[in-house]
């Protein structure tokens, strides 16, 4: 086909106006590349049809442009936020050819809004899927806290269900220590079982030492005294404390001693006793 | 009227939005005329123009000007969006897509013109013989393929592309004319 029939024969205009086969398609293009007469011919049906659409243009409502860029400022967020974009692919810039029969078109048609659906699908089971991610992370890090929470909350009780079992026992004996000296008010009391040596300390109102010093314990026996431990610092110098076993004794003292303790008591540092 | 567009397409490449603003300044209306008289309902046309737009900005690499001007490319854009919004919406309405016979029947009774005069749309240039008038409306706004215009309307495929022709033919003379 010679470039005068080519230009007769109306695919020049099928070509336009989307109607061609993809054959008929390259057919065109090639003949465009390489025969000016047939690119005149096409410039002009391209031309012809832009200005009647732009004869009978009907402008958008004014709100059209601003809702547009919105879209595709919102578009370009999301690209650079999360998802990759499916491409959009054009098979023709001119239109491809459209499928020929009823059928075709209807399965063209339904495939594309397959697709579309199923595109939209994913995207919201995608968003779903990282909203059940977060909120399982979410629930994991509730789980650890609560059963943090729970562990301290056992050592709380078994410690207090230990000290109210050392106090309510029938066989301790609870001994007072009154402040002597400076320490005159002061309390902390002992709770001694003879027959099993043991001995618990609870230092009621004892004041915190400065670092460098520690309470010691210490068991009168016959008239000397038996170094019985040392009161734990800070935390847990709070509630009932075992110390060291003591098998007898007539009395019991507590001094202000360094750090560790002493081989034997700083008489003049004594802060409370109390007799058996 | 300018013929040269390819530079703002190749701007929207580098995602420039500004070209695609100058693209939207100058023919939102004429595409917005076209997507109108395929749709023939003033908010699927701004659904379907809104889709088209996004789909300029998206697609601009696909475009190649061997293969033809700017406006054609968009205007193809625009005409299959339109139709593709129609027949989706057709399946969702009635379980099937429009039929041809009945677009000619419309076609036949100037449903189709009364439709668009009720939605503002009113043609410039539209005096064209019948026979022309029926294949602009069937290929251009209802995106039949010649075949099926053949098929359907008992015209011999050969004479539905000399007829397309001529049909195109006689609306570049009366552009002209009203010029």
């Amino acid at each position: 086909m010679n470039a005068a029939e080519l230009i007769a024969s109306g695919l020049l205009e099928a070509y336009v106006l989307g109607q061609v086969s993809p054959e008929e398609a390259r057919l065109v293009q090639a003949s465009r590349a390489s025969d000016p007469l047939v690119a005149a011919e096409l410039d002009a049906i391209e031309g012809t049809l832009q200005e009647f659409a732009l004869r009978n243009a009907v402008p958008p409502p004014a709100t059209s442009k601003a809702s547009i860029f919105e879209h595709i400022e919102a578009l370009n967020n999301k690209v650079q936020n999360s998802s990759p974009i499916i491409p959009f692919t054009q098979a023709s810039p001119m239109g491809s050819a459209r499928a020929t029969g009823s059928t075709g078109i209807w399965l063209a048609a339904a495939s594309i809004a397959a697709l579309v659906v199923s595109g939209a699908f994913n995207i919201i089971q995608y968003q779903r899927l990282e909203e059940a991610r977060t909120e399982l992370a979410r629930l994991e890090n509730d789980r650890a806290v609560l059963a943090e929470d729970l562990n301290v909350q056992r050592a709380s009780y078994e410690q207090s269900q230990g000290q109210l079992a050392v106090v309510m026992d029938p066989q301790r004996k609870a001994i007072l220590l009154n402040g002597v000296g400076n320490a005159v008010g002061e309390k902390a009391r002992i709770y001694w079982d003879p027959k099993a040596s043991a001995v618990h300390i609870d230092p009621m109102t004892l004041a915190e030492l400065p670092a460098g010093q520690q309470y010691q314990l210490w068991a009168l026996v016959d008239g000397k005294p038996i170094d019985a431990g040392m009161i734990e610092k800070g935390v847990a110098s709070r509630g009932l404390q075992r110390m060291k076993d003591v098998g007898q004794a007539q009395a019991f003292a507590i001094t202000i001693e360094k750090e560790g303790g002493s081989l034997t008591p700083t008489l003049e540092a004594m802060v409370v006793m109390g007799q058996v | 009227m300018p013929v040269n567009d390819t530079p703002l397409i190749e701007a929207i490449q580098q995602g420039d939005q500004k070209a695609l603003a100058t693209l939207y300044d100058a023919y939102s209306g004429a595409l917005n005329g076209v997507i109108l008289r395929v749709v023939r309902n003033n908010d699927l046309a701004q659904e379907v123009l809104q889709d088209t737009f996004v789909k300029i900005w998206r697609s601009a690499g696909a475009y190649d000007p061997a293969k033809g001007r700017p406006f054609t490319w968009m205007m193809n854009i625009a005409r299959n969006t339109a139709i593709d919004m129609v027949r989706s919406a057709a399946v969702r309405h009635s379980g099937s897509v429009r039929s041809l016979d009945d677009v000619v029947y419309r076609t036949g009774h100037d449903d189709v013109r009364e439709q668009m005069d009720d939605a503002g749309v009113k043609d410039v240039v539209m005096d064209l013989k019948p026979e022309h008038r029926e294949l602009i409306e069937l290929a251009y706004y209802q995106g039949f393929s010649q075949q099926e215009i053949a098929d359907n309307t008992g015209i011999p495929l050969g004479t539905v592309k000399s007829r397309t022709r001529a049909a195109l033919l006689e609306l570049r003379t009366q552009l002209k004319d009203h010029r």
